[in-house]
């Protein structure tokens, strides 16, 4: 075997990429414990939904298709940026259904009424008032969060082999989560406005407007982190960085909910959660391009033999391994970007075929590389 | 298992489950027992330590205030100057003493107390049908604050629990100097609840709470 194409097994084989997700699994406990929390968590939503349902139909109602829609956008997005060797849909299903049902249900809301209780309790209610929810949600939801991601990992160690793969995890995780608490606070402001569904409508329309530095991007950053401290076969644990960015998640969290006392009734009431939300964008996109460059090694190495063939130009790997902004200049440049775009394509499925198949020389990959052929010449 | 060779499943395994999955998933189980079933039990045994003192006000939404009987627990909400953030115009404030609850919810609303009343009771009757419980109701009775506003009030009585429902529309604020701003009405519920013998005990407390309610309108 030729060192090119070792290395693209040793690829295949580090990245997990063209592995299946396989959900029931009835000799791992993670599968047991998955069920049974979802469940719980399903039951105690349940309850919730039934209240709201009778008496807030119209502001349920409202919450689910607004905050539907608001999910298909992040859907889109994260599964966009999640460009190299994707998460498969079934894993990212599983991720965001822990975060909707199980963190929710099954952790966040029991846990966070019973944290804010106690802190009323000892400190007093204007202490709960003004920091209950900053010093309770952000350790019980980005633990239980978290807690998805773990058992994730157990179900799918071939699949999640590095920080990039539980960056994008977490934002499925994070984003379930952030739309459950989002249909909640839909019909609960209906809830404490007397049944006006007007203050669904102001709800629905504050929560989308501050989605962006909310559940989906903490959980990213925690994803990683978790990632990072415990290690992958190919990704040697970095005890320190994975621990510092779990905290950051948790730190960028409780500062955005204690952002109203933190300013108090000063004019700094916009500027701390605007900084919060500047910190927080900042270490995701830190993030991101830190773990990514693992997975562009290994596109690199994937493709590396189609280069050799002639299949592939080296201009159009770096432009398949790069970044965005990579791959816009490399199209702009060229004589006709549309076939341009195609050629890319055809190459990207021709890598995933690749992949899918173990770097075996199949039919399939066959097809996939005479598509990339066809493109170039049309 | 020999050294040097690769485990079979029946040595992977204990009770039929991987060994390898065991730790991470019971890690798991034990944070969703603790923050489901341990924290509220603790929750549920630790007593207030902060009871409310003499001279203590809350604030019920933006300019609305009760002066709470000293003694009650305050388990929601906020005492003026003792808070950073501000009160809203949609808000809940939750006293105990005992087993009797006395609840205030807050919100804007456009019209008569009267008005206040009905929508409120059309959505408990939608909460008691969903729930199978019902509760009957008393006539309404008219309800007057220290200040002279009007409210409007009735009693009902559940299996466990009985109390009474008040409802007033305050002026929470003027709208600013020169602007055509209208001024902003704000609705206000108060619902008092526990056992017939406890209320009873407390009928004075819960007659000046509901009196002292103010607005700086």
């Amino acid at each position: 075997m030729s060192t090119l194409a070792a290395d693209r097994r040793r690829a295949i084989e580090q990245s997990g990429w063209g592995e299946t997700f396989r959900f029931v699994q009835p000799h791992n406990l993670a599968f047991w414990v998955y069920c049974l929390l979802v469940g719980a968590g399903v039951y105690v939503l349940w309850g919730q939904v039934s209240i709201a349902a009778a008496a807030y139909s119209g502001a349920l109602i409202s919450g689910i298709v607004a905050f539907g829609l608001v999910a298909l956008a992040y859907l889109w997005f994260i599964h966009y940026e999640d460009r190299y060797t994707s998460v498969p849909p079934k894993l990212a299903a599983a991720g965001f259904v822990w975060g909707f049902a199980g963190a929710t249900g099954a952790f966040a809301l029991l846990g966070n009424d019973a944290v804010m209780s106690l802190y009323a309790k000892t400190f007093g209610a204007s202490f709960a008032f003004d920091w209950g929810a900053a010093l309770a949600a952000p350790i019980d939801e980005e633990l239980a969060k978290g807690a998805g991601v773990l058992l994730l990992l157990v179900l799918a160690p071939k699949l999640i082999r590095s920080p990039f793969d539980g960056l994008i995890l977490g934002a499925f995780v994070g984003l379930g989560f952030q739309i459950s608490e989002d249909i909640s606070y839909a019909w609960i402001g209906a809830a404490n406005a007397f049944g006006d569904v007007g203050a669904t409508w102001s709800t629905i329309a504050v929560r989308t407007l501050v989605s962006i530095p909310s559940h989906w991007m903490f959980t990213a950053v925690f994803g990683a982190g978790l990632i990072w401290f415990i290690g992958r076969p190919d990704v040697p644990a970095r005890k320190g960085l994975g621990a510092g960015l779990m905290l950051t998640a948790m730190l960028m969290h409780g500062l955005w909910d204690g952002s109203a006392a933190i300013a108090g009734n000063s004019d700094f009431s916009l500027i701390v959660p605007t900084l919060v939300a500047g910190v927080l964008i900042t270490v995701f996109v830190w993030v991101y391009d830190t773990s990514v460059s693992i997975e562009r090694g290994w596109m690199r190495e994937l493709m590396a033999p189609e280069v050799a063939q002639g299949v592939v130009t080296p201009a159009e790997l770096d432009a398949l391994a790069g970044t965005r902004s990579t791959r816009r200049r490399y199209v702009r440049t060229q004589p006709s970007s549309r076939r341009t775009e195609r050629v890319l394509d055809a190459e990207t499925r021709l890598a995933q075929q690749i992949a899918h198949d173990g770097g075996a020389e199949t039919a399939a990959v066959r097809q996939a590389r005479a598509a990339v052929v066809r493109a170039r010449g049309t | 298992m020999t050294a040097g060779t690769t485990p079979t499943a029946d040595e992977r395994r204990f009770l039929g489950i991987d060994r390898k999955t065991i730790a991470p998933a019971l890690l798991v189980l034990a944070l969703a027992l603790v923050m489901s079933v341990v924290l509220p039990a603790i929750d549920a045994r630790t007593p207030y330590r902060d009871a409310v003192r003499k001279g203590d006000v809350a604030e019920l939404a933006g300019g609305i205030t009760l002066a709470p009987t000293p003694g009650w627990d305050l388990a929601s909400g906020a005492l003026v100057g003792r808070t950073r953030s501000s009160v809203g115009d949609t808000a809940q404030t939750e006293l105990v003493d005992g087993s009797v609850d006395f609840f205030v919810q807050a919100a804007p609303f456009a019209g008569a107390p009267s008005a206040l009343l009905t929508r409120i009771n059309r959505i408990n009757a939608d909460l008691s049908r969903a729930r199978g419980r019902a509760a009957a109701l008393s006539n309404r009775y008219a309800v007057t604050t220290r200040q002279g506003i009007s409210g409007v009030g009735e009693d009902f009585v559940g299996l466990a629990r009985q109390g009474s429902v008040v409802a007033f529309v305050f002026r929470s604020r003027e709208p600013p100097a020169g602007s055509q701003g209208q001024v902003i009405r704000e609705g206000v519920e108060i619902v008092v609840s526990g056992p017939s013998g406890a209320i009873s005990r407390r009928r004075d407390d819960i007659v000046r709470m509901i009196r002292s309610i103010r607005t700086a309108a």
